[in-house]
């Protein structure tokens, strides 16, 4: 039994932590019950949602467009996800040094993480401009083939990707090179003893240690490129011909502009599993890799 | 108590009086008595993100509350990219404001909820006598009348200079298809295999629905692609005609940049690099500062008829609203003769009263031809899934333009769509 004291103790414990779990129902475990609960009804804002079964997976499940924006998702992911981890290694290992003007660097690899993505997607916009864009002046004045890139139905997804990697590396590089930080000195003091080299050093210490980051860094970046929107809301509309329309683009347009909200709600919780599936790999090999590491 | 539990009490105390400030200080959540009880407050929606839309109603708003003194208007605008979501989540939690301004595509969609409240047509107030019958048609469903529609609309657009250079009569505009290419043609300016100018500006990524509409429209004595209530027309021999038409302008005659009506960095033809173009009739003055004395304008070159695609805000009230008399006043009054002149002046939509015919014809040279156009007017009807019909048109477009498939696949597939979206 709990003496007066303890319960009083208790009490003004659990007190202190209704804040955060009212704030934590209301605006996340609700929304997200709700959304799985709108998943199987038929839903158009106006009239109140009505049971419909499995009717708007099974939408999805015949929905060229859906198909389309599932393989566009996945192919933004693995384009984003593993290009800005590379460069974001690569940059957090060039820049753990003690050197002059590093700080400056690591400043400026960051900035971009910093920006809107509205700002970032207008930005990219102009450079990718036919007419005006820095793009094609460069490629005029070498005298090479010029392109109108963002409405090329081959090429728009690739060139979204790239301001999506400008933006995710210099928030991987941070991260790195926390860990990079972390890594105890003693090992690559045994190492110069050994005789061991740069690349020796780099393989056989720094990537083995930087595992559990490496996984952190994952599931962060893979957060985020499935949640992508307002590159693809500003730079192309989704097109052309859906090229560039991903998960939660379709989410939007099917909600907000078709007024299908139990579809959207739908396409949402397919959007949800996909990430819950990315983050519990991540923990499980995360877990592993940092009993490795240790 | 103990002296070291204390803090924690104190803690405790303050976090829950931040909590009940914070709580107390959401504007409205207590303030429902501090109303004064004999006026009346309107909620007042409005899509649009220009400036000179706030500065116009502001001022239309300010002189209704002078002259009724018990009634005020709570305006709200709000840009159209977001104008959509804000509506629906409003009806949704029943906050539908009493008065809105809808685009065409929330309208078709949200008449058959039975959410608008009907406008007696006979209303003196209303003076719709003098309003053509397009415009009382455009805001009814199922024979009664439930919005007001302030017009824009597209009509044929061209750069003088542009004419000049190509050896055309600047004075004489493309009369038929036939000569639009034409025209195009010997318009576009090529630097090696690039287009570095489109002979005609033929906005068909995304939005495409609204130049295919245009066309059609030119060529189909009815112009519709679905009946009131979303069952589709086509396929029919004019829709696969038109769409082929325009697919050929891109693909073979080559004098079309792919481009996007809602660019944010402007449409081609604003860019100076389109030679002719629909614009938004809005968008007119502006053109016209940017080129001076360098633009004609004329009706659409139709085949089969001459029909302008005539879109705009339509003004409606909400059944929902807890002052019907007071909402239905306001209504006639945006829809007057005076305020429908201020938003003339202040929005450029387009007078629809006989009686500001002659005024608004006088007021700018390009009114001659948008007055032409808005005798000649046509839009969509009605459908339950206007968002979806829209996108799937815009889809089937794209797979023809990009070459996915033929124009007569692609109307087949558009028709089919839109069979099955409003089921």
């Amino acid at each position: 039994m709990f003496s007066k004291r303890q319960l009083r103790y208790d009490y003004s414990g659990y007190l202190l932590l209704i804040p955060n779990y009212l704030i934590y129902t209301t605006f996340i475990l609700y929304p997200v019950l709700r959304v799985i609960y709108l998943s199987f009804a038929q839903y158009r804002f106006v009239t109140p949602p009505t049971f419909a079964g499995l009717s708007n997976y099974l939408y999805l499940l015949e929905s060229d467009r859906f198909r389309q924006a599932l393989f566009n998702t996945m192919y933004y992911w693995i384009g984003t996800v593993l290009v800005s981890m590379a460069l974001g290694m690569l940059i957090a290992v060039v820049l753990n040094r003690p050197k002059r003007g590093v700080s400056l660097f690591r400043s400026i690899y960051y900035l971009p993480n910093l920006l809107s993505l509205v700002v970032v997607g207008i930005a990219w916009l102009w450079i990718y401009n036919p007419q005006i864009g820095i793009l094609n002046s460069f490629l005029r004045s070498v005298g090479w083939r010029t392109s109108d890139w963002l409405r090329d139905p081959d090429l728009a997804m690739t060139l979204v990707i790239i301001p999506g990697i400008w933006t995710l590396t210099g928030f991987n590089m941070i991260i790195y090179l926390a860990g990079l930080q972390g890594i105890d000195q003693s090992y690559y003091e045994v190492a110069d003893i050994e005789g061991a080299g740069s690349i020796r050093k780099l393989f056989s210490i720094t990537l083995p240690l930087l595992r559990p980051i490496s996984f952190f860094v994952f599931v962060m970046s893979s957060i985020r490129s499935f949640q992508v929107f307002e590159l693809i809301y500003i730079m192309t509309g989704g097109g052309p011909r859906g090229t560039t329309t991903t998960l939660t683009f379709e989410v939007y347009q099917m909600g907000f502009m078709h007024y299908q909200m139990g579809r959207a709600a739908a396409a949402s919780v397919v959007l949800m599993f996909i990430v819950l599936i990315v983050t519990v790999t991540n923990f499980w090999y995360g877990r592993e890799g940092f009993n490795d590491a240790r | 108590m103990s002296m070291i539990h204390k803090p924690k009490y104190v803690a405790t105390v303050s976090l829950l009086l931040v909590l009940i400030f914070a709580l107390v200080s959401i504007p409205g959540l207590f303030a429902a008595g501090s109303r004064a009880e004999d006026v009346v407050e309107l909620e007042f929606w409005m899509p649009g993100q220009e400036p000179t839309i706030r500065e116009t109603m502001q001022r239309i708003i300010a002189d209704y509350e002078a002259a009724n003194p018990n009634v005020r208007i709570n305006y709200t605008q709000t840009p159209w990219g977001d104008y959509f979501a804000n509506l629906g989540a409003a009806i949704a939690g029943n906050l539908a404001p009493d008065v809105a301004g809808l685009g065409y595509g929330q309208f078709g969609m949200l008449v058959q909820d039975e959410l608008f409240q009907p406008i007696p047509k006979d209303d003196p107030r209303f003076q719709l006598d003098e309003v053509g019958d397009f415009f009382i048609q455009a805001g009814s469903f199922g024979g009664e009348l439930y919005a007001l529609l302030y017009p824009e609309n597209r009509p044929l657009v061209w750069r003088r200079d542009h004419f000049r250079e190509a050896g055309l009569d600047p004075d004489r505009p493309p009369q038929n298809w036939e000569e639009l290419r034409e025209y195009a043609r010997r318009l576009t300016v090529y630097s090696g295999n690039d287009i570095v100018r489109a002979g005609i500006e033929i906005p068909f990524l995304n939005f495409g629905t609204q130049i295919f509409k245009s066309f059609y429209a030119m060529n189909h004595p009815d112009g519709h692609f679905w009946e009131e209530g979303g069952e589709p027309i086509i396929p029919n021999a004019e829709a696969i005609e038109t769409l082929e038409y325009l697919v050929s302008l891109f693909q073979e005659d080559r004098v079309v940049f792919a481009t996007d009506m809602q660019d944010v960095t402007g449409t081609a033809f604003m860019q100076g690099i389109a030679s002719m173009a629909f614009p938004q009739s809005q968008s007119l003055p502006v053109l016209v500062q940017q080129n001076p004395g360098n633009l004609g304008f004329a009706m659409p070159p139709g085949e089969v008829d001459n029909k302008v695609l005539t879109l705009g805000t339509f003004f409606s009230m909400f059944r929902s609203s807890n002052h019907p008399e007071e909402a239905l006043d306001f209504l006639a009054y945006l829809y007057s003769p005076e305020v429908m002149w201020q938003m003339y002046e202040g929005i450029l939509f387009i007078p629809t009263r006989d009686s500001l015919r002659e005024r608004f014809l006088a007021d700018q040279d390009f009114n001659a031809v948008l007055a032409q156009a808005i005798d000649n007017p046509i839009s969509y009807l009605p459908n339950p899934a206007f968002g979806e019909a829209n996108s799937i048109v815009a889809q089937e477009v794209e797979e023809a333009f990009f070459g996915n498939k033929t124009a007569e696949q692609a109307v087949n597939d558009m028709a089919r769509r839109l069979r099955e979206a409003i089921r």
